[in-house]
């Protein structure tokens, strides 16, 4: 969270402005309990924080990683395949396949020297074809509702176990990024890449380690949101890349790369998921929620651009 | 891990590398394509029949517009645009709502619109430097959104105006034509207008043709604006194509447009290629399409093929860089 408040991100502010302020709308509304709307708010947390943990720490990396969207569908669909005979082979056989094609994205990457949108672009297209594949072009169902109920099930009144295992993801990263070498590097390899090679920073394998992260951190969410919903469909590939986008640059971290964190990631997500829940509370329908997603996707684009701020000082 | 740091060069050295182009690599995998792709087509039975090739060049034609945009796009630098399938779909809606006023007012406020929605973003791209990437994302879903609330689920066509797109002269669908012609035309705006030159000269390396004096806001908007144009027309053609329009019908299209641009060897990264390549990529794609259909493969094979051959361009790209 350390970047947040920092002078390039005023953007960030005025999204937690708005975000708080529809967190007031939500409590002075006041028609569903407490409990139920911040359980509703992590629900909607675990689906997006892991991609957009993903996607932003490849962003800090100064990478970028168009293929979770159709990484997470490709793992639904592996699992809601398998897992109706099998949930636990289910479950490791998608999150294996993000692991391999994120670790695949990231030797193609480094070893080649290639810019990570082509390639990513490459990858989203494939895992999209093979999704197609695996579940020929259908919407898989799972028949296993007691699974589906368990993995939805309120924990101590506002967790599931979906919304618990993203807090872990991201719990899990932010110590790893903070307390040890490799959050350093990783700014690092994001700042300067020549610099941080010079100092003896392995960026080849700092690279390959984020998109291996990111490939199975989109492979968990979306193998527990096929889990969850009971059914995988193979279309919905940008979807997710609309909320994950922005909450990673609300979060902090910079498209110009060597900024952010994984705890600012997760608070990006948390303040979208606010303003979700404070739109659902004014009753908007889904469509207009879309457009008003869309609309601060839209702010975030314009006010983390380069001379945006050369704009205003005119 | 020594072994790929030994592997992977310093930006330094491929700079270096850079300087002597012998794409063999590369040339060798498209001619290899290619004749792989000859062979097969005459050796599919039924592939070289009148309407196998009809249904072929109508397919290649309501994409190839929405590529030939791609390609200012790309050849722009930035990339692909995330929102011009949507773009495709809105403008064949307004095509559709305004047809009452006659072919030619609804065809031209369909193209107006078009130019419109997508020169917005081209100058936020060119003006604030803005991610490309991001700013199509967030008009794709902006426009699906708005869409869905003015419009509804789907616009039918009032009259039958339309109808002669559909028709063919001297057995090619007009489609077709219009393909081409737009085809040709965008490719004489990219060589012999000075438009196009600085368009080249912006993707190489924007920040050099900034200091060269070229107005690099003034060429990206522009270069968006062509592109609204053309997904117009690709817009009126798949209108016209179904007799009514929809937010479904041209979904995912930009997806197809990109694998167009790439797989005729346009640089991603922008400042190399052509429309003429395009269409070639676009030919290849449809004919890759025809004969997994002809030979019995199913639709999801086709999504399968066209993203490994879109990773495999990407590669190849990248790997004729460096030698």
């Amino acid at each position: 969270m350390r970047n947040i408040f920092s002078e390039d991100h005023r953007a960030g502010t005025v999204f937690i402005i708005v975000g708080l302020a529809l967190a007031a709308a939500l409590a002075w509304q006041g028609t569903a309990s407490p409990q139920f709307v911040l359980f509703s708010i992590l629900q909607y947390f675990a689906t997006v924080a892991p991609v957009a943990l993903g996607l932003g720490l490849t962003m800090i990396a100064r990478e970028f990683d168009l293929s979770v969207g159709s990484v997470m569908s490709l793992a639904g669909c592996i699992a809601a395949s398998i897992g109706a005979a099998d949930p636990v082979t289910g479950a490791v056989a998608g999150i294996l396949g993000g692991l391999g094609i994120g670790l695949l994205q990231g030797l193609i990457i480094t070893g080649l020297g290639l810019s990570s949108i082509s390639v990513s672009l490459g990858v989203l297209m494939t895992a999209a074809g093979l999704a197609y594949i695996v579940t020929g072009n259908l919407t898989v169902s799972l028949d296993r509702p007691e699974l589906s109920a368990a993995i939805n099930a309120p924990i101590l009144a506002i967790f599931s176990w979906r919304s618990l295992l993203a807090i872990a993801c991201v719990a899990v990263s932010a110590v790893i990024f903070r307390w040890t070498r490799v959050g350093v590097d990783l700014v690092a390899t994001g700042s300067d890449r020549a610099a941080a090679r010079t100092a003896g920073v392995r960026t080849e394998r700092i690279v390959v380690a984020v998109f291996t992260l990111s490939g199975g951190l989109a492979a968990a969410s979306g193998v527990l949101l096929s889990y969850g919903l009971s059914v995988a469909s193979p279309s919905g590939l940008t979807d997710v890349l609309v909320p994950a986008i922005s909450a990673a640059i609300i979060g902090g971290v910079s498209l110009a790369g060597g900024r952010g964190s994984p705890m600012g990631i997760a608070f990006g997500t948390l303040i979208l998921c606010l303003l979700n829940a404070g739109l659902n509370a004014l009753g908007i329908s889904p469509t207009a929620q879309q457009v008003i997603l869309s609309a601060v996707l839209f702010a975030v684009a314009i006010t983390a651009a380069p001379r945006f701020h050369r704009l205003l000082a005119r | 891990m020594s072994v790929a740091s030994e592997i992977s060069p310093s930006p330094v050295q491929s700079a270096k590398e850079r300087r002597m182009t012998i794409p063999s690599p590369p040339t060798l995998a498209k001619l290899l394509a290619a004749a792989l792709l000859v062979g097969l087509a005459l050796s599919t039975p039924g592939f070289l029949s009148r309407p196998s090739l009809t249904a072929l060049a109508n397919a290649m034609s309501l994409v190839g517009c929405v590529a030939l945009a791609m390609t200012f796009v790309t050849l722009g630098g930035n990339i692909m645009s995330f929102s011009l399938g949507a773009t495709a779909s809105v403008t064949g809606i307004i095509f559709m709502a305004l047809l009452g006023h006659g072919f030619v007012v609804a065809a031209l406020a369909a193209v107006f619109a078009g130019i419109v929605i997508t020169a917005l973003q081209g100058a936020i791209i060119g003006a604030l430097r803005a991610n490309p990437i991001i700013v199509s994302l967030a008009a794709y879903a902006l426009l699906i959104g708005l869409t869905q609330i003015v419009v509804g689920p789907k616009m039918d066509a009032p009259n039958l105006d339309y109808q002669f797109l559909k028709g063919r002269i001297g057995g090619i669908p007009i489609s077709f034509l219009v393909f081409a012609g737009a085809a040709v035309l965008a490719q004489l705006v990219v060589t012999f207008t000075r438009f196009g030159h600085e368009l080249l000269l912006v993707g190489s390396n924007a920040r050099a043709a900034e200091a060269a004096g070229i107005h690099v806001t003034r060429v990206t908007v522009l270069a968006y604006a062509l592109a609204g144009a053309l997904t117009a027309i690709g817009g009126i053609l798949i209108a016209s194509r179904f007799g009514s329009a929809d937010m479904q019908t041209a979904r995912g299209f930009e997806y197809t447009a990109i694998a167009a641009v790439l797989i005729g060897g346009t640089a991603i990264g922008g400042g190399r290629g052509s429309m003429i390549q395009t269409f070639i990529g676009m030919a290849a794609i449809a004919v890759i399409n025809a004969l997994a259909l002809l030979q019995g493969f199913s639709m999801e094979f086709q999504r399968l093929t066209i993203g490994l051959a879109v990773l495999a361009v990407v590669i190849l790209q990248g790997l004729g860089r460096r030698n």
